[in-house]
């Protein structure tokens, strides 16, 4: 029961902690992101028309860190006048996909068809990117909405992922591997990966190897962006409650040592007193 | 306070599932199922709209080649049916098959050659000089057939050999505890970005403590 | 039948695709693309795998009476009802969109948040500094996780400039040594899978 108590003080804690800088913003400096940056300059050079190929993996298990991102390059995209395709192979992918839909008709006059396009949820994974990369046409036939891509002016310009200027992937999973390996290291189509903080360790090294354009990470990296494209937004709102999280857990951990080693010096004392009590 | 039904009755959700945090209860539980079985119900219905524009539509168009993935499906759920479960083997087989192949064709040149091209860089400053030893290093933990021992414990292969890789494997060892503090760091990043959003819905969009933003 | 037809399958279908990749020759190339997009079609049945076992596991509490039986009830509707809206009147209808956002959306965010709890209970209790390896990871750990954040910043400019060369240099040595091996490894396990050396996929069942 004392445990219990104690567990829910450090969680009561947490949650007051996260919340404060919410209300009360702190405004705290962001700081660099040489691949944030890299992948903002990519998407801005590209000249209005082009055709950007948006794979949304965004779920409710990981919109809190790939749906400000997303929205951010979209945001960006838009501004810039490109045409977006947005695919997706994870369930929840096209409920995103509409609301971006809904954003650059309203915001951005975007025409459906002609500006942007959804393609319909495939299931695979690996296998239904792969399928994406090596037969566009093939895999695709109709629409999110069951109409047929050749009704629309925008999918003319699509002869095969060649005639794509990017390919971003908003994921918590392997996508920005799979774009390495299906898109970039057969068709040499830039990609760039926006992904969650847990997986910046291992998507850095692809970037650093080029295989990845640019590489948006976690809500770091949305705030990033959304700062670049001056459209502060969910991510920027973010970062100060992050700041607080990450130096409350960070205390926790401290703090949980120094209980650990007091233990056990403790302990260690207590046997050496028993032995001269002996 | 909203006035909007929609966010009271995601609110009423939210707060469903994290009242688990204090104790199992009744109304965590409702949340639960109602959640599983719409989960459930949504991967299902995405299922079934893939089922019916690649397979079932070409069926009826006199796409006849369809049938064979439409059969390997259906064989899945066999295995619900004793006795006739082996059946659904086929489409395992038929699963795990084409992703092994696919695989095979996107690791060996991103997986392995451009990281090892990635690897070679000028030694011109001494990041470069560290960048090198780190990658030699790291990898030299995965050195498992030198570093094996024959039935009488002896170490197979030149023993000098093995003591360099033994101190390498020392060194690489280190390397890649800094790497597991780097993903301990991003994850617990990771974990407050799905927290921090849901305080925003419950504290902003429902009471409207948290100003909200574009 | 029972082993060797499933092996000759995962042979067949894996030589056709690599043959895709490695040989240049139109039929070839054809049969291979199908093959992977047909895969599409499988994966979809699968979707529905996890939905039909807890729609009879639900089915047998309901009809049996057992402990709970209520919650299965409430677990069935929306599994029934919200499958029918979906076919019947596509995801792209306003009532099932209505249902996932307010309904779905929420519930499963908050179910994955948490994690966060869970983890910092860890950082409390768990987090113990036994070992040289552990006091590198911790204090790395610690370097990273304010130096990703303004926080870190704020206190000197020096923590989120050693961060970005912890990421990029050591760590991405030592993702790159992780990746190599595992790529390595993928390759071997795929070639065995299409050998049908390794038949793992297939364990689980008696006849």
């Amino acid at each position: 029961m004392q445990q219990l108590k104690q567990t829910h003080i450090i969680w009561i804690v947490l949650t007051v902690a996260v919340l404060l800088p919410l209300i009360f913003p702190l405004k705290l400096p962001l700081g660099p992101s040489p691949e944030g940056e890299a992948a903002y300059s990519f998407i801005d050079n590209l000249p209005q028309g082009s055709i950007s190929i948006m794979v949304l993996e965004t779920a409710p298990s990981n919109e809190g860190e790939l749906w400000p991102m997303a929205l951010a390059v979209a945001r960006h995209h838009m501004e810039k006048q490109h045409r977006i395709i947005m695919a997706t192979f994870v369930p929840d992918g096209t409920m995103y996909a509409e609301k971006i839909r809904a954003l650059a008709e309203s915001d951005y006059g975007y025409v459906y068809g002609k500006d942007l396009v959804i393609l319909p949820y495939r299931a695979g994974g690996e296998t239904a990117l792969a399928s994406m990369a090596d037969n566009i046409r093939a895999a695709y036939q109709q629409d999110h909405y069951g109409t047929p891509l050749t009704d629309y002016p925008l999918w003319a310009d699509v002869k095969s992922i060649k005639d794509i200027s990017v390919i971003s992937c908003y994921t918590a999973g392997d996508d920005h591997l799979w774009l390495a390996r299906h898109v970039w290291a057969k068709y040499q189509v830039p990609c760039i990966s926006g992904n969650i903080a847990l997986s910046t360790p291992e998507a850095i090294v692809y970037f650093k190897n080029g295989q990845l354009v640019g590489l948006i990470s976690g809500v770091k990296g949305a705030a990033f962006y959304e700062q670049k494209i001056n459209m502060p937004g969910l991510a920027t709102q973010s970062m100060d409650a992050q700041s607080i999280g990450h130096l409350y857990l960070l205390l926790l951990m401290i703090g949980g040592n120094i209980v650990y080693w007091k233990q056990k010096k403790d302990g260690k004392n207590g046997k050496q007193g028993a032995k001269k009590n002996v | 306070m909203s006035n909007d039904p929609k966010i009271w009755l995601a609110a009423i959700m939210s707060l469903g599932i994290y009242s688990y945090l204090f104790k199992e209860n009744p109304f965590f539980r409702v949340c639960e199922h109602l959640y599983l079985g719409l989960s459930l119900a949504h991967l299902a219905v995405m299922g079934w709209t893939n089922v019916r524009d690649l397979g079932l539509t070409p069926l009826k168009n006199g796409q006849w080649s369809a049938l064979i993935p439409v059969v390997l499906g259906v064989l899945l759920f066999a295995r619900f049916i004793p006795g006739m479960a082996w059946l659904s083997r086929y489409s395992l087989a038929y699963l795990v098959g084409v992703a092994a192949a696919v695989t095979i064709t996107g690791v060996i040149d991103a997986g392995i050659i451009t990281q090892i091209r990635g690897a070679i860089i000028p030694l011109n400053s001494l990041n470069a000089v560290f960048t090198l030893i780190a990658n030699v290093t790291a990898i030299s933990v995965f050195f498992f057939i030198i570093g094996s021992r024959g039935e009488n414990g002896s170490v197979l292969g030149n023993k000098t050999f093995q003591k360099l890789i033994d101190k390498s494997a020392l060194v690489g060892r280190f390397i890649l505890m800094v790497s597991f503090g780097a993903v301990f760091g991003t994850t617990i990043m990771a974990r407050l970005g799905l927290f921090i959003p849901r305080l925003k819905f419950l504290f902003g969009d429902w009471i409207h403590l948290i100003p909200p933003v574009k | 039948m029972k082993r060797q037809g499933p092996v000759l399958v995962a042979f067949v279908t894996g030589v056709i695709v690599l043959a895709g990749y490695f040989f240049n020759s139109q039929t070839v190339v054809d049969m291979s693309t199908q093959i992977v997009r047909w895969q599409n079609i499988v994966a979809a049945f699968a979707l529905a795998l996890g939905g039909v076992n807890m729609f009879r596991l639900h089915g047998k509490n309901i009809i049996g009476r057992k402990k709970n039986w209520v919650y299965s009830c409430i677990f069935m509707v929306a599994f029934v009802s919200y499958f029918v809206l979906g076919v019947a009147k596509s995801t792209t209808s306003a009532e099932y969109q209505y249902i996932w956002q307010n309904l779905y959306q929420p519930a499963a965010s908050t179910m994955y948040s948490f994690t966060l709890f869970y983890m910092t209970s860890a950082c409390w209790r768990a987090f113990r500094i036994r070992n040289w390896q552990a006091a590198v990871l911790m204090v790395t750990g610690a370097v990273v996780l304010l130096g990703q954040v303004g926080i870190g910043a704020a206190i000197s400019e020096a923590i989120p400039a050693v961060s970005a060369w912890i990421i990029d240099t050591p760590n991405a040595a030592a993702i790159r040594a992780i990746t190599i091996g595992g790529s390595l490894g993928m390759v071997v396990m795929s070639i065995r899978v299409i050998l049908g050396l390794e038949r793992t996929y297939m364990a689980g069942r008696q006849d």
